[in-house]
């Protein structure tokens, strides 16, 4: 279960004043005073991605007695956020650790950007394949794989400008998002500069710098708290195993690479995704958000006009409210983890765009990439 | 036209003997499309890896293959992320689909950009020779597309 949630102050990239191992401290100690419990009493960190702070160094500062497990899931981007979850579960659930933390941390150094290309004078191995041809960046990967996805299915740029202006809408009830009062308009959306293929400006997520983390224990009842618990029911990754083909020879293409994962991670759960009261999906980029919705079966490719309506995505107004914290477009880019920061919050009735009764929060995590992960965090009511 | 699509200055791939797809560079040199083909069971595989995923044979060659192709995909990149765009104009990437070669996938750029490619177009190479920025004698090819 969900002992604790806490995060950073999030900023803009380069302008935290801290390094990725102090913002991440930040969000640990807030999630064990969330917890209500001591630092030391936790015994294991899980992370993912390009996690660069160093597991011994962070228990050190944080004076834990032994540090039982200390895991990182593979691959790039925010596909592993699920990942990191499932590993952590696994050990807590196979008596390796008790306490386990879920943290990412995030502070981009001078000279360094996501969304800047490689300053080697020369590549080799797949980059060899693509660089020289002006394809260096998350967008530039993706961007074929989004056109061929709504070109092939006749999906026009509506529902993209929807995902992303539900996501700002949302940031402007949250004093702690990026963008709270500066809200998106159609217009800035539409007026905005093109990036690659149908991507715009705002349809990429902003580069931030910050740290969120989650304490996980095993479910106790004597535990329970008197607000509303929250638990992790269902966490799963994974991809096709040829999901991964180099120089974009995945045999299946137009994929964010969910339809094997969102299958397990409902099945594991024991729901349906019409039970899903309430969605943050990892929006690198807003195709990718479309394509998670669908391979998730919240609503078919012949819906996506009808469905993914700014009214329809919205908090208190939609049946798919989705990204209610502001996401990683416009609350910060913490690669998912502060998604799921805000999907527990849904469910302990905490948001700063509260659903009411929400028994099911699903989180989907780093689309387009290989392999991801999926999430279903839960109330007492469904366990 | 400009016989060179996209400005210098961006990375150049390395063509050493030692690395794995020196083949498939020397190929474009003499403007050959090579691709890799299992010497076991014939299928073709890209982008280069040492071993055959169908029948896991380490033993492979890079095989002479028509240059046309079909567009699977493609994109107008606007926002280059690299200083040698500053002042250039967008400019497209296509994914193209090689049916002589088991519908293997390779990415290139899209020279004739009067109008903008569409998906199941039908392409052919152009290869296009480029220097190594600073040192002259060294030189690469890439391979472009354009429609047929």
């Amino acid at each position: 279960m969900v002992a604790g949630i806490g995060q950073s102050s999030y900023s803009r990239r380069g302008q935290s004043g801290r390094d990725s191992h102090a913002l991440a401290l930040e969000s640990i100690v807030k999630a064990c005073e969330d917890a209500n419990i001591s630092p030391h009493d936790i015994d294991g960190f899980s992370s993912y991605s390009s996690e660069c702070t160093d597991p011994a160094r962070i228990a050190a500062a944080l004076g834990i007695r032994e540090l039982r497990y200390s895991g990182l899931y593979w691959g790039g981007g925010g596909g592993g956020v699920g990942g990191a979850f499932e590993n952590a579960v696994s050990a807590i659930a196979s008596n390796q650790a008790q306490c386990i933390v879920v943290f990412r941390s995030i502070a981009q150094p001078a000279g360094f950007r996501y969304g800047q290309g490689t300053s080697s004078e020369s590549v080799e191995g797949e980059l060899a394949h693509l660089a020289p041809y002006g394809v260096l960046t998350p967008p530039q990967f993706f961007s074929m794989k989004i056109q061929r996805f709504i070109e092939l299915n006749g999906i026009g740029c509506a529902p993209m400008r929807n995902i992303a202006m539900a996501s700002y809408a949302h940031a402007q009830s949250n004093p702690n998002a990026i963008m709270f009062k500066k809200p998106l308009s159609r217009d800035m959306y539409d007026n905005a500069r093109h990036i690659a293929g149908p991507l715009r400006l705002y349809d990429c997520r902003q580069e931030t710098d910050g740290a969120a983390a989650i304490v996980l224990i095993r479910a106790d009842r004597s535990l329970y708290s008197m607000n509303r618990s929250c638990f992790l029911l269902s966490a799963v990754s994974g991809c096709d195993g040829r999901a991964g083909a180099t120089i974009q020879n995945a045999e299946e293409y137009e994929t964010a690479n969910f339809k094997k994962v969102a299958k397990r991670l409902f099945q594991r759960a024991g729901l349906q995704p019409k039970d899903v009261d309430v969605i943050q999906s990892y929006e690198n980029f807003t195709g990718g958000v479309m394509m998670s919705l669908i391979e998730h079966g919240l609503l078919s490719v012949d819906e996506v006009e009808e469905k993914l309506t700014l009214n329809n995505l919205l908090a208190g107004k939609g049946n798919l409210p989705l990204n209610t914290s502001g996401g990683h477009l416009a609350e910060a880019y913490v690669q998912g983890l502060n998604l799921c920061i805000e999907a527990v919050r849904q469910i302990r009735g905490t948001s700063p765009n509260q659903i009411p009764n929400v028994n099911v929060s699903l989180v989907t995590g780093g689309p387009l990439t290989a392999p991801v992960s999926s999430l279903i965090f839960c109330s007492e009511d469904v366990v | 036209m400009k016989s060179e699509y996209l400005p210098d200055g961006l990375p150049t791939p390395i063509l050493s003997s030692n690395s794995f797809d020196a083949e498939f560079w020397s190929g474009t040199a003499v403007s050959e499309l090579r691709i890799q083909r299992c010497s076991t069971c014939c299928m073709w595989r890209w982008g280069p890896e040492p071993l055959c995923h169908n029948c896991h044979s380490f033993h492979y060659s890079f095989e002479k293959t028509d240059p046309t192709g079909v567009i699977y995909s493609w994109a107008l990149v606007s926002h280059g992320a690299h200083p040698a765009f500053k002042d250039s104009r967008p400019y497209y990437i296509v994914l193209v689909e090689l049916p002589e070669a088991g519908g293997v996938r390779v990415v290139g750029n899209y020279p004739e950009s009067s109008s903008p490619p569409t998906i199941g177009c039908c392409v052919t190479a152009r290869f296009e020779q480029r220097k190594v920025a600073g040192r002259d004698a060294e030189k690469y090819t890439l391979v472009q597309w354009v429609p047929i």
